[in-house]
């Protein structure tokens, strides 16, 4: 009895110096903290221009930012009289600037419309931006008299490009009809050169329709 | 008595020797006086206009951290300082920083560890500034990350 009651004891004793030894382990041990940086998600970004454009503080390739522009561009063609409905194409002069604002390249001929188009997106996830245009139904001279917007087409290209165009060729259809869908993150630019079918005999005039064009993004 | 002698003796013995085996061992340190500057969402930049193929699409942003350890616990003692990143959800963080002397430059990546100091402990508290840029793949931080950086200590064996 007295042997087990000894080490009773001592056994007392022993974890109490146990329980102390870690006390003392856990009180040289500093609680841990950390500072936090929060960062936020990259800039979701559209861009689109359909003939002038402009950006500041270079190309965007450079670090350019681009910007509003409200300047709407004339497409044109004057017939001749002789020519009027005779079912040969007239080609249209486009205005405005030919460069593209991605590195200044001078992507677009004389004549022609430029079109870039840019979505930037935050996300693996395969999402895409949608170019459509939207026409009126008829151009329209002073006097009432009308030409469909069918009437009007248009081819696309770009310098030094092969291959397929990302904003392809087509021809108005009245309303509003999808010319692209363009995946996130790609740059896609293409030139227009509109043309006038000339298939019919019209009243002597100046026509006008105006068309917009609209990047929608998911 | 004697047994008990023993134990106490033996455990007294442990916990001196325990800073010598424990050199290995890492142990927080206490950086809760550090100050981020600046907002509280860092600004994220676009590295590319555009996205190469097959490369990420990568953000980055800057920012100065007043970093404040508190080392007092280890003062006098060879140790080895470590600056870490736990591994984040969006992943792909690399972090690079510059300093003023008292720790050291260096660079990581999320889920690992950099040594910032390597030497006597000389004082109660180690400070510096740190300039660090953060870089992370801008497709996969769909939203918000918190990246919690933070220190640990390593003893070494004492000469």
């Amino acid at each position: 009895m007295i042997n087990v009651t000894s080490i009773g004891k001592g056994f007392k004793i022993s974890r109490l110096s146990a329980q102390f030894s870690i006390a003392m382990l856990l009180a040289y041990i500093p609680a841990a903290h950390a500072y936090t940086v929060n960062i936020a998600t990259g800039t979701k970004a559209a861009y689109l221009r359909v003939g002038d454009g402009s950006t500041t503080g270079g190309f965007y390739n450079a670090g350019g930012t681009p910007v509003d522009n409200t300047t709407v561009n004339l497409v044109s063609v004057t017939v001749p009289a002789v020519s009027v409905g005779n079912t040969v194409d007239q080609a249209m002069t486009g205005t405005g600037r030919l460069t593209s604002d991605y590195d200044g390249f001078a992507f677009c001929a004389a004549g022609q419309v430029y079109i870039g188009a840019f979505y930037r997106l935050n996300s693996t996830a395969n999402q895409s931006a949608t170019l459509r245009v939207t026409a009126p139904t008829s151009l329209t001279n002073a006097t009432g008299d009308t030409i469909p917007m069918s009437q009007i087409r248009w081819t696309s290209s770009g310098n030094g490009d092969t291959g397929a165009q990302p904003i392809p060729a087509g021809t108005f259809s009245g309303g509003t009809q999808t010319l692209a869908t363009l995946l996130r993150n790609t740059w896609n630019e293409s030139c227009h050169s509109f043309i006038y079918g000339n298939d019919a005999i019209v009243a002597a005039g100046t026509y006008n329709a105006r068309v917009t064009y609209t990047l929608s993004t998911p | 008595m004697m047994t008990n002698r023993f134990i106490f003796g033996f455990l007294l013995i442990a916990i001196i020797a325990w800073p010598v085996n424990a050199a290995a061992q890492a142990y927080p340190v206490d950086d809760s006086a550090s100050q981020v500057l600046g907002p509280g969402l860092l600004k994220m930049r676009w590295d590319s206009a555009l996205p190469k193929p097959g490369q990420a699409s990568t953000i980055t942003g800057h920012v100065v951290v007043l970093v404040r350890l508190d080392v007092s616990p280890w003062r006098g003692r060879h140790a080895r300082i470590y600056q870490k990143l736990p591994s984040v959800p969006a992943g792909a963080i690399n972090a690079r920083w510059t300093s003023n002397g008292t720790l050291l430059s260096g660079a990581l990546r999320d889920g690992e560890r950099t040594l910032v100091y390597s030497g006597v402990i000389n004082s109660d508290r180690l400070e510096d500034t740190f300039r660090l840029s953060i870089q992370a793949d801008g497709e996969r931080v769909e939203r918000p990350q918190a990246l919690a950086f933070s220190f640990e200590i390593e003893l070494e064996p004492q000469p």
